[in-house]
């Protein structure tokens, strides 16, 4: 499944998101919402939010970082 | 029926769990933001044991504790109704599911304090966000406004300033407030601008998000164009949920030196409290204490 985090580089969120993947070995992209703008607008147009962190799992959208909802998606025990 | 079932995911619930844990009761936490308000901290530097380490890793730490325990923890869970029947109490969750429970940690912390005013839900996380740390660099040659006066705002406008093309500050003071070295510094940003003296009353948007705001002082109504707002007007106990509890004036729980409230059984522990001091360690030893004490009350239960 493919795992795409939008991000700005001072979101703890976000950096709790990344750990979380790490510590679980969840393959992910992370994005600088900040610096590329296009993916800001990606971003908006899947969740019609700008706010960080969104998470993109598999085209399902996570708005923050929601342990218990990635954990479902991702199939985490 | 759970021994024990905490409400929160901060220090206090986390820490509170750990101890439950260990002594073999039964329990479930369930927790709106499994972290609590400790993760927007970018540096703490008086827990002990870590000169210095951020919010963020500090609270990754301690979810990793608890989770060695195995401890159920319902993440992404609001409790909207604590009531007690008889001996025992039931918990209503945002999810619609219920469960009972012998005894109630309460441990839900502080939350950013609203504005309560037109457009503000609607544009939540459209625009308007509670998080400037998270979302301020997304503002590079943006036009940003942050309501409130104290060092929460001063410090959103620190790092909205040097990227924006334009900043905005209102608030109701008619003096800016937090710490003067701050203050003085933020003040010497060129694009800054402060309305003392003056309230936000009106967000207005479109489908993209927000466009402008009203901002309203006794004189006059003015209207400013800005795509974002950061609302920075400090915290508040999150203790809607539980009714038959006594609170004080600001909301927050009261309880006596064992983190017991005045209904027998249920327990409260950290900044949703009436403790002055509102600390990551105090919130930590509060939640211990709260379930030691949760503990002793459950054992006495069983005797009699
Ligand atoms: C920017 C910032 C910097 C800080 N810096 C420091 C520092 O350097 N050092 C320090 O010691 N302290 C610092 N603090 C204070 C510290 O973060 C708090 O005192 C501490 O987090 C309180 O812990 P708590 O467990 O009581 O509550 P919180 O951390 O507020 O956690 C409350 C938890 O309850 C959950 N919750 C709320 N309502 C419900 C509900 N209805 N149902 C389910 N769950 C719910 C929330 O989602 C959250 O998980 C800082 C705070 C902020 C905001």
């Amino acid at each position: 499944m493919k795992v795409k985090l939008y991000t700005t580089p001072t979101c703890p969120f976000c950096t709790m998101a990344e750990s979380f993947f790490k510590e679980n070995s969840i393959e992910f992209e992370a994005v600088n919402v900040a610096e590329d703008r296009d993916a800001l607008e990606e971003m908006r147009e899947k969740s019609g939010q700008s706010g960080v962190p969104v998470i993109d799992v598999g085209g399902e959208i996570v708005i923050g970082f929601k342990r218990g909802q990635l954990k479902e998606l991702l199939g985490i025990e | 029926m759970k021994d024990i079932v905490i409400i929160g995911g901060g220090p206090a619930a986390i820490t509170a769990s750990i101890y439950a844990a260990r002594q073999g009761m039964d329990l479930m936490v369930i927790a709106e933001e499994l972290g609590g308000q400790a993760i927007l901290s970018s540096a703490i530097e008086n827990y002990t044991g870590f000169e210095l380490i951020s919010g963020a890793e500090l609270i990754g730490k301690f979810i990793s504790h608890a989770e060695e325990f195995g401890i159920e923890i319902k993440d992404s869970v609001r409790v909207t109704d604590v009531k007690k029947e008889g001996n025992s109490f039931s918990i209503y969750r945002s999810d619609g599911n219920s469960c009972r429970a012998r005894a109630v940690i309460v441990a839900s912390g502080a939350r950013p304090r609203k504005l309560g005013i037109a457009g503000e839900e609607e544009f939540v996380g459209r625009g308007l966000a509670y998080c400037a740390i998270c979302d301020a660099p997304i503002y590079k040659d943006k036009t940003a406004l942050v309501v409130g006066g104290g060092n929460s705002a001063l410090d959103a406008v620190r790092q909205l300033a040097p990227i924006a093309k334009k900043v905005y500050m209102v608030d109701v003071a008619p003096e800016l407030g937090g710490e003067a070295v701050l203050r003085e510094r933020i003040l010497k940003f060129p694009n800054l601008e402060v309305f003392n003296s003056s309230e936000l009353t009106e967000i207005q948007g479109d489908s993209d998000g927000i466009t402008s705001v009203t901002v309203s002082n006794p004189d006059k109504n003015i209207e400013i164009k800005t795509d974002g707002v950061f609302v920075e007007i400090g915290w508040e106990a999150s203790s809607d949920f539980v009714k038959m509890v006594k609170k004080n004036k600001k909301g927050e729980i009261i309880i006596d030196s064992d983190n017991r409230t005045d209904v027998l059984g249920l327990f409260a522990a950290g900044d949703v409290t009436s403790v002055s001091k509102k600390q990551v360690i105090v919130a930590a030893g509060a939640g211990a204490s709260a379930a030691l004490n949760a503990i002793d009350y459950l054992t006495r239960l069983k005797e009699k």
